[in-house]
């Protein structure tokens, strides 16, 4: 599914389909009604019998999803498939590509620049910078890749609290409403570690919750800052 | 949970077949694009039509009065009979009319090739479809032979059904098939002239359009690189007195194949057939050169 404009303007939607599943070995007539299944699935309904030059952004990226759907290939490429859609045309299209990997079993090769999309549709990212990967790895694993984090509230002897963190060499930072930021240094560290603290220091924990780093801190620390 | 806002995903319960002849799906998807647009197709196709019920009512009249049968007996007087009258009071030979007309009308088809030859591969470059097709099995040779077909379909109907058509009539109203007997070697050799007509000049188009993104930037250049080769070509015979000098016009050289092929010598060109050979040939061998590599780069760019 390319990125760009590509299909083919004095066809309707129809055709595009039926003809491009004819290009890949499907008989006419199995080509005919494998489009009507495909566009059926992507929600392009009477406009199927449109001009495919005359479809919104929108139509036109499902249409494009649409022709790659067509011999149902076990591998699907997409090449910026939310490229100039709405929130919704978005949403529906993310709604689909997760659809496809989640439940159908197709694996998908998704390419993006938009990383909340990247994070909702797939489980694994590499990132390329200036031609080599940069980052690459589960989303799950890239996103506790710097050690695991804590935000805690505390209450009771927060001085007393600090200086136990301070002299137990976990690293620690304030944010402005007063929660602090703790890393545990490991990926497996436990937050048993910071009850023990607490209970030492007199301090309660009112909530703890973990952090995690966005894909956007990965993908910026993986391509070496915001200039990257 | 995903949701889709129509049905749910089928999967393919049938089988991928080969792909050997899967280009014809493309030319066949050519073909219907182009026949959606009504008005070119009446513009187009509207004077060789036309053409075609005059001249087999002309040959059919000359037929007709070689029987016996008067002018009056054709019909009421009307524009048409007295136009059909006209030409067979020149007592022409049937097949000379024939050629004649098959020639004349040959180049009232290179509208016919422009226009639906002239987006054929500039509008997939410009709305970027060749990535679709290059993304499927489809190699630049199932590519080139696509878009040739559609092409050649078109073309074929202007050139060769209307004196096939003629001849059709001749056969029929010539008294004991007089016609198939004595100038039946027409039939073939309007069907190879047509053949070479239409392999020549949509190799030609193809290869202009290849070099542009525009339709309209191929049909200017179609008609230039035409118009420029025909006139310096007309032009150097005119001042010359020489009409060997029409072999640096490519329509030169076809009007002498067409004397060649129909055995005709009052087009009153006469320099060496092999020639006209060498330069239609080398043409097309240009074109499709050309044709070749513009369509491998576009290949490898998909």
């Amino acid at each position: 599914m390319p990125e760009g404009d590509c299909l083919p303007p004095a066809l309707t939607g129809l055709e595009v389909v039926a003809l491009l599943g004819c290009l890949t070995g499907l008989a006419r007539p199995d080509a005919l009604a494998r489009a009507h299944e495909v566009l059926d699935y992507v929600g392009i309904d009477e406009a199927r019998y449109r001009l495919a030059s005359e479809y919104s952004s929108g139509t036109k990226q499902r249409l494009k999803l649409a022709q790659a759907l067509v011999h149902d290939p076990e591998l699907l490429l997409l090449d910026e498939p939310t490229s100039g859609l709405d929130p919704k045309g978005r949403r529906h299209m993310l709604d689909l590509v997760h659809d496809l990997g989640h439940r159908q079993g197709k694996s998908l090769l998704y390419c993006s620049h938009l990383l909340p999309d990247v994070e909702r549709t797939c489980t694994y990212v590499v990132v390329l910078s200036r031609g080599r990967v940069a980052v690459e790895g589960s989303i799950a694993s890239l996103t506790h890749a710097d050690g695991r984090q804590v935000r805690v509230e505390v209450g009771g002897d927060r001085a007393e609290f600090l200086r136990s963190l301070r002299e137990t060499g976990l690293s620690h930072a304030e944010e402005p409403g007063g929660a602090l930021v703790v890393r545990l240094g490991r990926e497996d560290g436990d937050v048993d570690e910071l009850f023990g603290l607490a209970a030492r220091s007199r301090a309660t924990l009112r909530t703890v919750e973990e952090v995690r780093s966005s894909l956007e801190d990965v993908f910026l620390a993986g391509v070496g800052g915001a200039g990257g | 949970m995903a949701r889709t806002d129509t049905e749910i995903y089928r999967r393919f319960r049938g089988r991928l077949g080969g792909t050997r002849t899967s280009f014809l799906a493309l030319a066949r998807a050519g073909i219907a694009a182009e026949t959606r647009r009504k008005l070119p197709m009446l513009i187009l196709y509207a004077p060789p039509a036309i053409g075609t019920v005059i001249f087999s009512f002309v040959v059919y009249a000359r037929f007709s009065l070689q029987a016996g049968v008067t002018p009056a007996a054709i019909g009421p007087p009307s524009p048409v009979s007295a136009i059909a009258s006209g030409f067979v009071s020149t007592l022409i030979q049937v097949r000379d009319q024939i050629v004649l007309f098959h020639i004349s009308m040959s180049y009232f088809t290179l509208l016919v090739i422009a226009w639906f030859g002239a987006g054929a591969i500039a509008e997939d470059r410009r709305s970027g479809a060749h990535l679709l097709y290059f993304s499927r099995p489809l190699h630049g040779s199932g590519y080139l032979a696509a878009r040739f077909l559609s092409l050649a379909f078109f073309a074929l109907i202007a050139v060769l059904v209307p004196p096939l058509v003629i001849c059709t009539v001749a056969a029929f109203a010539s008294p004991e098939w007089s016609f198939l007997k004595e100038e039946g070697r027409v039939i073939p050799a309007s069907i190879a002239y047509s053949l070479l007509w239409v392999f020549v000049w949509s190799s030609v188009m193809l290869a202009i359009s290849s070099l542009s993104t525009r339709k309209t930037l191929a049909l200017v250049a179609s008609f230039a690189g035409f118009a420029l080769t025909g006139a310096v070509s007309v032009l150097l015979s005119a001042l010359q007195r020489d009409p060997r000098f029409l072999i640096l016009g490519v329509q030169g050289n076809f009007h002498r194949i067409a004397g060649w092929m129909f055995g005709m010598r009052r087009l009153g060109l006469d320099w060496d057939v092999r020639w006209s050979w060498i330069v239609v040939l080398g043409v097309a061998a240009l074109a499709w050169a050309v044709l070749i590599a513009r369509v491998r780069r576009m290949e490898a760019a998909a």
